[in-house]
């Protein structure tokens, strides 16, 4: 990984999110808290990896920085300056997404170069010869031939309409990328050369990635560090050696001792978690994770741990 | 001591007829599962595996045609078998589980409905012996508060505690061999490590044999004491798990294992092998080993003539001209 500066390019600054389910007849409006007082600083030129379970809040947050959904608390700063008081251009020169699924990423009646031209039609950008010549370049940068230019996505495999996502993303040549579950549609073999494309990409321009995955595997192979997130809230912040060879939080402990190592003959891991996954619209009193804990104690069940510095970042637990 | 394999295929192929001719979704799949044990049939998308397991227990698309020399199952012939007989059999001797627990339960019914609908068809129970046997079932998968559980709709379930329903209703007829395919492919880590202790547990204590399709090689290596690994229809390699995982013979096995983080030691530059080109049309006739177009070992021999004969009923079969450990240039190569 190249070597990251000490200025964050992206601050997440206290931000929470709540969803309000629509209330009927018969039902009470409820509230979602799909992030709860998140705060983060990226640095430039790392690979921040966001991990956790379905539900906990990885794509809220993706969403949040993406400046699509507002958040009901907190701010995202860019550079120091505000995300929101940046124009639709400036945000989207500075920030992109790749998304899971290219089948339904990629409009279907376009072709190939008008998807990756269209950021810059959007944002009236070059010439429209100097256009045709950046997308050009921008094809055979993700290796995909040039000759795709007037292809439709239907024609493409899982994997070339990636390197189709992954152009459209850069063609703006912003500076930092979310990546969200970007190879977990994809076959291994084809999530290998995706994996090495955007680790080319990233030291050939410089890029700040932010990967949400929950293929760990794939976590500790690209990221610099990693958060690990419960229920809207991040449990523990780490380097990703430190992280993987030394957790500190007893859920990414339990996270870990699940992933399915290759061990010829190794039979499947006991996992040190409770069954379910608790309700997002009723999370338990004290720590959250307090239910599903194999250390448990009385203090967890009727104060939030506070965020404890660790060695590379922090934890939260009562037992830390 | 020859152990009676429990299933026994050999030779089998499936075709399928499309409008530009036919597709060879299966070809020459041979292997003898033991009682007790797992096979686990990898490979990527497409490579036919699925169709290799719905060819087993007779639920292939009207249009798709099976051949084998032999499909047996407990000595039971099951290409030949009436429509009834191989009804009777699946679901009461041989149990299936799908990936997606949502498509597979039905949402307009409790789970004790379903559970019991099972247990009164193949076991010919009372509705009052076949609920008692169903909150039973869903003790022994480890689902709290099992009672209330059947009374509830699937939807009101989280994915873990539907595909734990899934094992409990198909494990309650008591069945010889479980075809299980990707069960555990939509669940989270923690949930499936969960489910798959569960299902290894049962495994062990009603010595039942099983089928695994997954494209997981990490959980291939915990669970299979068999494995085929499948490439455009064929297992391109079968095997002891050690041998296959652990002393790959086939180029294509090896470029798989590269291609995924952590599975070997990382390479010096922290790059993830890839395997060139893409996987042949599986429509008309092939010429030549169908991983030629990919392989870095490929000769001439390998670009004509027929695809490596498979050595049936062989410990380690290898579908190779080449077989062997990978070469010091092919690891560079990548």
């Amino acid at each position: 990984m190249t070597a990251s500066t000490n200025a964050p390019i992206l601050s997440v600054m206290d931000i929470s999110h709540n969803f309000i389910s629509a209330g009927g007849v018969f039902k009470k409006a409820q509230r979602l808290q799909a992030l709860r007082g998140i705060s983060l600083d990226i640095k430039s030129g790392e690979v921040l990896a966001i991990v956790g379970e379905s539900g906990c809040g990885k794509t809220t947050l993706a969403k949040v920085l993406m400046h699509v959904i507002k958040p009901s608390r907190g701010e995202v700063r860019y550079r120091g300056g505000r995300l929101a008081d940046l124009s639709a251009t400036n945000r989207a020169t500075s920030l992109q997404a790749i998304f899971q699924d290219p089948y339904s990423s990629l409009n279907p009646r376009k072709t190939i170069g008008d998807i990756i031209g269209l950021p810059l039609r959007m944002h009236r950008q070059l010439t429209e010869k100097a256009r045709k010549e950046a997308v050009l370049e921008m094809i055979s940068r993700v290796g995909l031939p040039v000759g795709f230019y007037d292809r439709f996505p239907n024609q493409l495999s899982g994997g070339q309409r990636q390197r189709v996502a992954i152009a459209r993303a850069l063609i703006l040549k912003p500076a930092v990328v979310i990546c969200d579950e970007p190879t977990s549609a994809l076959d291994v073999s084809v999530q290998a050369q995706i994996l090495n494309l955007l680790q080319d990409l990233q030291a050939e321009l410089g890029l700040t990635y932010i990967l949400i995955s929950h293929n760990l595997a794939v976590v500790e192979h690209m990221s610099s560090r990693v958060a690990v997130m419960y229920l809207g809230q991040i449990v523990e912040l780490a380097e990703t050696s430190k992280l993987f060879h030394d957790p500190q939080h007893p859920y990414t402990k339990a996270l870990l001792a699940s992933v399915l190592k290759p061990n010829s003959g190794g039979g499947i891991p006991e996992v040190p978690l409770g069954l379910s996954y608790p309700n997002a619209l009723d999370p338990p009193q004290g720590c959250s994770f307090h239910p599903r804990c194999p250390v448990v104690t009385e203090r967890c069940k009727l104060e939030p741990p506070a965020l404890i510095a660790s060695e590379s970042g922090f934890v939260s637990c009562h037992n830390f | 001591m020859k152990i009676q394999p429990i299933m026994k295929v050999r030779r089998l192929s499936i075709d399928i007829p499309v409008p530009n001719g036919v597709l060879h979704a299966v070809k020459d799949v041979s292997f003898d599962l033991a009682k007790g044990q797992t096979l686990c049939i990898v490979g990527e998308s497409g490579s036919g595996k699925s169709m290799l397991a719905l060819g087993m227990i007779g639920l292939l698309p009207h249009q798709a045609r099976l051949f084998a020399e032999e499909l047996s199952f407990d000595g039971i012939d099951l290409q030949n078998l009436s429509r009834a007989k191989l009804t009777q059999i699946r679901g009461s001797r041989i149990a299936m589980i799908f990936q997606e627990p949502m498509t597979s339960l039905n949402p307009c019914y409790t789970i004790g409905n379903q559970m019991i609908e099972m247990a009164s068809l193949h076991l010919k129970m009372r509705r009052s012996d076949a609920h008692d046997l169903a909150g039973q079932w869903l003790e022994k998968v480890g689902i709290p508060a099992a009672s209330d559980r059947l009374n509830q709709y699937p939807h009101q379930l989280s994915g873990g505690l539907r595909q734990r329903v899934m094992i409990a209703m198909m494990l309650m007829c008591g069945p010889d061999l479980i075809i299980a395919d990707e069960p555990t492919t939509a669940l989270d880590v923690t949930i499936q490590a969960q489910v798959l202790g569960v299902l290894a547990s049962l495994q062990k204590e009603l010595g039942l044999s099983m089928i695994f399709i997954t494209h997981d090689l990490g959980l291939v290596s915990r669970i299979a004491d068999q494995v085929g690994v499948m490439y455009a229809g064929s297992f391109v390699e079968y095997g002891s798990v050690q041998d296959v995982l652990d002393a790959p013979q086939h180029p294509y096995t090896q470029g798989l294992l590269k291609c995924i983080p952590g599975f070997l030691e990382r390479s010096t530059n922290g790059r993830l092998g890839t395997i060139p080109g893409t996987v042949p049309s599986l429509v008309g006739n092939t010429v030549g080993c169908t991983f030629s177009n990919r392989c870095f070992r490929a000769t001439d021999e390998c670009f004509v003539g027929a695809d490596p004969e498979p050595k049936i009923a062989a410990k380690h079969d290898v579908r190779c001209f080449f077989p062997g450990p990978p070469s010091t240039t092919e690891e560079s190569d990548v």
